[in-house]
């Protein structure tokens, strides 16, 4: 049986009346490559932000690695990597000494920091803009200096939040390979995506969460084998399909404003 | 009208921001004492010209001045506090250019300075009319005049200094510049005072630079303006067409500046030719290990990289400098060479609340990463109290070395106040991260109105520093009374070891508080 890397029982977190994330039970196994997948509002960015110590659950229980990220969250954040809602920068580094830094918060010497520094640089093809500062980097730049922070230190699990969210085709290129190359050396990917083509093509294993609870979960074909589309011409469905299945969130023909 | 309600709404708006209710009372005070201020100076405007305008005619020059700066320079000055229009995106709506560019002057017309400006025209033109009424006519036509002048001149101001703010490092820029305009009346009060020696300024050498001035000063727009309406017909005649030849350039001037940004024209990041690929390896400090090494290392490149911080913390020992090396003499505090070191401590050690007391403010978004990292918020909170100490002593120990040298002040008082200074500063730092915690700030470097604590801070820095002040108070006044030499030394020994008692209990607080509110502060560094 495959090693669990991920597991949370009965998580649930509420904002005053609201439930944002109920009765959360997920499991994710070494080397799997989660997507956890949701409408707008549905809880994706609350449950991401519990498993990674940025929120505290209102109740339930998460393990990472099999340590309780409660009881020892220091020893779970040394050994994963995050790329989080608003990426979490400190914008008035240059990318260089960002990532320096953080490597070394994560305990790594000054040398192997320096080195790994220069080595993620240059794969993210960040390293004309090393010099400059976060804060004038575009968009996508931002977007690989964090994932490059999040693998600095080697970690063995990484979540990201929306990581190809507003990135360009070169920079999406970039992030995917380097998550296929981490994934094929032994890591495991829990991800939160809009865009449901990349979700499609690089995910193992998928989840969705609608309006806080986890309405489907496993690998894509099992996910196919499990809903069925009314029409359909038998074709293998695609996970926009799945997806607007169970999350029923397509408008009918009628619903569209009439004078557009 | 659209746009007079726009303006009206993002006033509005401003007021209901998340963070701002609890500064509204404090605003509304400003509002009614700007408008107390406003009437004030509008009566001072009116008596000044009625009762001198017969005898001394430059008044009005002066006053004119007055209004010119005013209408100029405030808007720009106060850019951040009030809110804007950004007519880059007033452009992409269907106008023609005609309307672009009256809706930019109009827009211009209702800011508060030139509400002001035009306040105080109409007191100076009551004044002339009661007192000279055959200057009257022309008065008000030279004042409408001078209206259109400062609208499009303000405009023109506004746009370039927009242009400045279209790049980070513009925008900081602008910033620290604002920040040394908003010190220079300080500058100006010490130099009144007569705490700055301002003789030399008066030899010879200044001659060619005094004629200078006196010549722009002719020429200048007030004083031609001054001139239209108290010269004759035939002395008219020469003001008023340079005052013109200036209304046609700056219409020209804004005419080019708008069509350019009306046709779409983007204010873009520049970039740099970068140099080869170099990554040094981090700072390394002794006793400390990687990760604390790490964050001390960015905490002080983050102040080193932040001028408008920089200007905070440097200003106070410049002005000290000044007035304590320059005019000791003239300052009855600084006759005693062991005052002027103790007074350089307190207000080096009251400086570190810039610093201290919103300590995650320049982190920003930033602060997750703190809460994602291996270490506690206790550990991250400790290492920026040790950044914050080291700059701060840096600063003392530069300062204390030239006075010592200078004052020839004896060792036990060097000794004795430094460990006052040290005392004071660790209880500064350490009160700090509560109230870091308690009032966390989104500091915006690019932006004047973005102070570099929240007001409640400054409030509470109050409550840290009277018991302080009474503290230190009874020391001075013991030693004074009963001739107790030794015991500046001791009571700043002693009160040292306590500082550091009550810093790690401060530290424990301020962790404790921030666990429990980790949402409130990262919602509040993030909004």
């Amino acid at each position: 049986m495959a090693e669990i890397i991920l597991e949370t029982t009965s998580l649930r977190r509420t904002f005053g009346p609201l439930v944002a994330v109920d009765d959360l039970n997920l499991t994710v196994e070494k080397q799997q490559f989660y997507g956890f997948l949701g409408p707008n509002g549905a809880g994706k960015s609350t449950t991401i932000k519990m498993l990674t110590g940025l929120l505290r659950p209102t109740s339930g229980s998460i393990r990472i690695l099999g340590v309780d990220l409660e009881k020892n969250s220091v020893a779970v954040k040394s050994r994963i990597g995050v790329v989080p809602e608003g990426l979490a920068l400190f914008e008035r580094l240059t990318g260089a000494q960002l990532l320096n830094f953080v490597g070394r918060m994560y305990g790594l010497d000054r040398d192997t920091a320096a080195t790994r520094t220069a080595e993620l640089l240059e794969f993210m093809d960040l390293k004309d803009s090393a010099d400059k500062m976060v804060a004038d980097y575009s968009h996508g730049m931002k977007k690989k200096t964090a994932l490059a922070a999040a693998v600095i230190h080697g970690p063995a699990v990484l979540f990201l939040d929306e990581p190809f969210e507003g990135v360009d085709a070169i920079a999406a290129t970039t992030l995917k390979r380097l998550l296929q190359r981490f994934i094929s050396h032994g890591g495991t990917v829990f991800l939160t995506s809009h865009v449901l083509e990349v979700v499609e093509r690089l995910c193992t294993h998928i989840g969705i969460i609608r309006q806080g609870r986890l309405v489907a979960s496993g690998s894509l074909e099992e996910l196919r084998t499990g809903v069925k589309v009314a029409g359909h011409d038998g074709s293998p469905l695609t996970l926009e399909e799945i997806f607007l299945q169970i999350v029923g969130g397509q408008k009918q023909d009628a619903e569209v404003i009439s004078w557009l | 009208m659209l746009f007079l309600e726009l303006r009206w709404q993002l006033f509005r708006n401003s007021l209901l921001r998340r963070n701002r209710r609890s500064e509204l009372g404090l605003q509304w005070l400003g509002y009614v004492f700007t408008g107390f201020f406003v009437v004030a100076t509008s009566i001072g405007f009116f008596a000044a010209t009625y009762n001198l305008v017969r005898e001394e005619t430059f008044i009005l020059a002066l006053l004119l001045w007055a209004v010119f700066i005013t209408w100029q320079f405030m808007p720009v000055l106060f850019s951040g506090y009030s809110p804007g229009l950004d007519f880059k995106e007033v452009a992409r709506y269907p106008l023609s250019f005609r309307l672009y560019f009256s809706l930019n002057a109009a827009y211009g017309l209702f800011d508060p300075s030139a509400i002001t400006g035009i306040v105080w025209l109409a007191s100076i033109w009551l004044g002339i009319l009661l007192q000279r009424p055959e200057w009257a006519f022309s008065a008000a036509l030279v004042f409408l005049f001078f209206i259109a002048f400062n609208v499009i001149g303000n405009r023109i101001l506004v746009g370039l200094f927009d242009r400045f703010q279209s790049t980070r490092q513009g925008r900081e820029r602008v910033a620290v510049f604002l920040l040394l305009m908003a010190l220079l009346p300080q500058m100006l009060q010490f130099v009144a005072n007569g705490w700055i020696d301002t003789r030399s300024l008066q030899s010879h050498k200044w001659q060619g630079v005094r004629e200078v001035m006196v010549t722009v000063l002719k020429v200048s727009p007030p004083n031609l303006l001054s001139q239209a309406i108290t010269k004759d017909w035939a002395g008219k005649i020469v003001p008023i067409a340079i005052l013109m030849g200036y209304f046609l350039v700056a219409l020209l001037i804004l005419t080019r500046n708008l069509r350019r940004v009306y046709q779409g024209e983007v204010y873009a990041e520049s970039f740099t030719v970068q140099r080869e690929l170099k990554i040094k390896p981090g700072w390394k400090f002794p006793f400390l290990d990687e990760s604390v090494s790490a964050i001390v290392e960015k905490e002080v490149r983050y102040m080193r990289q932040n001028s408008r911080l920089l200007v905070q913390l440097v200003y106070p020992v410049i002005v000290f400098g000044f007035v304590a090396v320059g005019s000791a003499k003239r300052v009855p505090i600084f006759s005693n060479s062991g005052n002027v070191l103790a007074s350089f401590a307190g207000l080096m050690a009251l400086s570190a609340s810039n610093l201290s007391y919103n300590t995650f403010g320049m982190d920003r978004d930033g602060f997750a990463r703190w809460l994602l990292s291996p270490m506690s918020l206790r550990q991250v909170m400790l290492a920026k109290s040790l950044a914050q100490g080291l700059i701060m002593s840096g600063l003392y120990l530069v300062g204390a070395v030239a006075i010592t040298t200078l004052k020839h002040i004896p060792l036990t008082a060097v000794i004795g106040t430094t460990a006052g200074f040290l005392c004071v500063l660790i209880v500064q730092i350490g009160a700090g991260n509560v109230i870091s915690v308690y009032w966390p700030k989104k500091v915006e470097p690019a932006q004047m109105s973005s102070r570099m604590t929240s007001q409640a801070a400054g409030l509470a820095s109050l409550i840290v520093n009277l018991p302080l002040m009474a503290l230190i108070g009874l020391v001075v006044l013991a030693t004074w009374m009963w001739h107790l030499t030794w015991l500046p030394l001791v009571a700043g020994l002693v009160g040292f070891a306590a500082s550091i008692k009550l810093f790690s209990v401060l530290l424990n607080w301020a962790e404790r508080y921030a666990l429990e509110h980790l949402e409130d502060i990262a919602g509040k560094l993030t909004s």
